[in-house]
């Protein structure tokens, strides 16, 4: 790995879980407001995700393992906001029937 | 009040005064890498090091236990057990992190000799502090642990995350024996050295922050204790789950097997998965409050929690965790950067919210709000991004130029710390430092109440 | 659903950290058997008499420590046990002196001075061989002379410690770890 290699790889693995975060963050807050251009940047974020995750195994020197390990974070990245909305939304609405 | 909650509150007061030692010794520590000699032979840079880095230790601690003291009590709605010998207890506690900060800024150094393990300096990071003063710590950790496990058996019941507290308790205590031993293998010293740091602030230390932040919600937002309970039940679940592997990442490079490469990155590669859970919680709750909260500086310092928690120790270390990225990052200001983030993120937000929710309990107010915390809150993490930035841009060009391409000879590490972009970002973690320090100020201003709270008393629940 | 029953996760929570922390035990067990001086990932302590050497191995694709012959060390071939001794007195003058907190050690300490990993085999010293070495080492601790911008402090350190403290670089130098650092002395054309 050359050193810019080196550099522009640790900026998209960065770029990677900040795009989850904003997709997490965005999905959270359409919920919230139900805002059409909140929910197009919940979609642009995971949009982004997928984008660096194709970079990251595409243009980047990281061994094949890491690789897959970052195409699997993706789906895991898409499912964490939605199942843990919904199970806090559950949550919450059994508390109230109690 | 319970005198348990008189005790967390002069444990959270300590807090404060140690968070502020350890910001007035990290600006210290900073001028050194500006200005080549400073106080060369007089106070040389690791002495100011350890009294920062130790400090930030002390301070989160003295946090944890103020909450706990303040929580304790109305959770069993009991006086805890035994708190007649904690109070006696703090006050050793203080004295003797007063004596050994005494002896590591006057004496400094001993000779290669056991006397000086046991009473000035152990030289291990974080736990530099005589082997006499980590018997001290270790007492108050037993008494501590005691006035908890007491108060509930003699209250015959415990609840949910109390007892997921208790239970963190155990392993907190016993890796805390990590403190003692002289080991004369790096490796094997490293190796353990890293289950007290790692399996604290990755793995115990989130449990308790989890369990405190469940309280806090539940006293801030009036939370339902069944949904707190549950979703403390799932962090525990999914931060051991990856963390106590996550161990892992530490052992690269210290002379231990290549089977950690695997493990210790993939564990590590999950970290992030639970942190991101939190965010959502976090914004679901904000959601389902419209933003308001009767405490608001207390709501806006769990927010910041979750995300600092998040950015800091998820974004940062992501980049950073991955072996081939690591090699080169190892040991650089961009573990520096990480490691400030990080701890802010997910440890000091958390105590500053549990000091603001009680100064509002315990000055019988509904609700807190004002100009003073906004202005520190901001202050305060403005000051770290700009820091954590400056230390970026600082380790990123000490990645490329010492490991990656000088091969980290000295030679490699005197030139990288004369380039240019190192040395602006050392002059702006300095200034972003000041700023820090400042909302420190600030913070401290409004804890005292200086004013009086008019908007506190005219403004609850609504806009 | 059971997923939304707290017991659930409670149950969760508990079998996960019991099975994560059976597998960390285990692991710690291998891993202490192989970083025991000794062993071949971690000399023993009397490698100090043997030249050491970390150069690049194109088997493993990545720096590794190459111990040679013999090559003594202030003069003196050490046993065992007295090399043991003597390294585990350097440790307490690391510990003493608080080196980590300016250093660091296999990457990990403070930032504000050089990695120790290699310093033995440092290019600022190979030109001396040997015991002149382990001579011009000692010396540079027990008063330090200025290298660069970043001056190291006098620490006190006396003769028999910084004789101490450079077994322990030496014996240091020749653990194996995995390649930290990477290009170590390639820059300076070695």
């Amino acid at each position: 790995m050359t050193p810019s290699e080196m550099l522009a790889t640790a900026l998209l693995l960065g770029g990677f879980i900040t795009a989850a975060g904003a997709y997490g963050l965005l999905y959270c807050v359409a919920r919230i407001l139900d805002h059409k251009i909140v929910r197009a940047g919940s979609h642009l974020s995971y949009a982004g995700l997928c984008l660096i995750a194709f970079a990251l195994v595409a243009f980047t020197p990281l061994h094949a393992g890491w690789k897959v390990l970052v195409v699997a974070s993706c789906a895991a990245y898409l499912m964490i906001p939605p199942v843990t909305w919904h199970y806090l939304a559950r949550l919450h609405r059994e508390e109230r029937i109690r | 009040m319970y005198r348990s909650q008189r005790l967390g509150l002069k444990y959270l007061t300590a807090s404060t005064v140690m968070f502020g030692a350890m910001i007035a010794f990290g600006l210290l520590s900073s001028i050194y890498y500006i200005w080549p000699g400073f106080l060369l032979n007089v106070f040389n840079f690791n002495t100011a090091k350890i009294i920062h880095i130790d400090g930030l230790v002390i301070w989160l601690l003295m946090g944890f236990l103020g909450a706990i003291y303040w929580f304790l009590p109305q959770e069993l709605d009991r006086e805890v057990d035994g708190i007649a010998l904690a109070e006696i207890l703090f006050w050793v506690f203080c004295a003797a992190v007063a004596a050994v900060v005494v002896v590591f800024l006057v004496v400094q150094y001993g000779s290669a000799t056991e006397s000086s393990m046991w009473f000035i300096n152990q030289g291990r990071k974080y736990v530099e502090a005589p082997r006499w003063a980590a018997l001290g710590i270790v007492a108050v950790m037993g008494v501590f642990a005691y006035n908890v496990i007491g108060t509930a058996l003699k209250a015959r019941k415990s609840t949910g995350i109390l007892t997921v507290l208790i239970v963190d308790l155990v392993p907190l205590v016993v890796l805390y024996f990590d403190a003692f031993p002289e080991i004369r293998n790096m490796s094997q010293d490293l190796f353990w050295w890293w289950w007290l740091v790692h399996l604290w602030v990755e793995a115990t230390w989130e449990v308790l922050i989890g369990c405190i932040m469940a309280w806090a919600l539940i006293h801030l937002v009036s939370a339902s204790r069944r949904v707190v309970e549950s979703w403390l039940y799932v962090e525990v679940a999914m931060v051991l789950g990856t963390g106590i592997l996550g161990l892992g990442h530490h052992y690269f490079w210290i002379g231990t097997p290549r089977y950690w490469f695997a493990i210790g990155g993939f564990f590590s590669a999950l970290e992030p998965l639970p942190l991101l859970g939190m965010v959502v919680h976090a914004v679901y709750d904000a959601g389902s409050q419209h933003l308001r909260a009767a405490n608001r500086p207390a709501f806006y310092w769990t927010l910041a929690e979750a995300f600092g928690n998040f950015i800091g120790g998820g974004v940062w270390g992501f980049m950073m965790t991955l072996p081939q990225i690591n090699l080169y990052s190892h040991g650089t200001q961009w573990t520096v950067s990480h490691g400030h983030f990080a701890f802010w993120g997910a440890y000091g937000c958390g105590v500053i919210a549990v000091l603001y929710l009680a100064l509002e309990k315990s000055r019988g107010y509904e609700g807190l709000d004002g100009r003073a915390w906004k202005w520190s809150f901001a202050l305060l993490n403005i000051g770290i991004l700009g820091m954590t930035g400056a230390l970026l841009v600082a380790g990123m060009d000490q990645a490329f130029y010492e490991r990656a391409i000088g091969g980290s000879t000295w030679s490699a590490f005197l030139a990288m710390q004369g380039r240019p972009w190192f040395n602006e970002g050392m002059w702006a973690r300095l200034a972003f430092g000041l700023m820090f320090a400042c909302g420190y100020a600030i913070l401290v201003y409004d804890l005292l109440g200086a004013r009086r709270r008019e908007a506190a008393v005219s403004e609850p629940m609504a806009a | 659903m059971y997923t939304q029953d707290p017991s659930f996760w409670r149950a969760g929570a508990i079998a996960t950290t019991i099975f994560m922390s059976i597998v960390l035990a285990a692991l710690t067990v291998d891993t202490l058997r192989q970083i025991t001086p000794g062993s071949p990932r971690v000399p023993s302590y009397d490698v100090i008499n043997n030249s050491i050497a970390y150069e690049y191995d194109p088997a493993r694709a990545e720096y590794a420590p190459k111990i040679g012959g013999e090559e003594l060390l202030f003069g003196h071939k050490y046993s065992v046990e007295e090399a043991a001794a003597l390294i585990g007195k350097g440790k307490l003058v690391i510990q003493s002196r608080a080196c980590i907190d300016c250093h660091t050690f296999f990457g990990n300490g403070a930032y504000y001075a050089p990695d120790l990993t290699r310093a033995w085999m440092d290019p600022v010293w190979t030109h001396y061989s040997g015991d002149k070495r382990g001579e011009r080492l000692a010396k540079f601790l027990m008063n330090p002379f200025r290298l660069g911008a970043r001056p190291m402090p006098n620490l006190r350190i006396e003769r028999d410690e910084a004789e101490a403290l450079v077994a322990y670089l030496k014996w240091m130098s020749s653990v194996d770890s995995n390649g930290f650092p990477d290009r170590f002395g390639a820059a300076s054309g070695q």
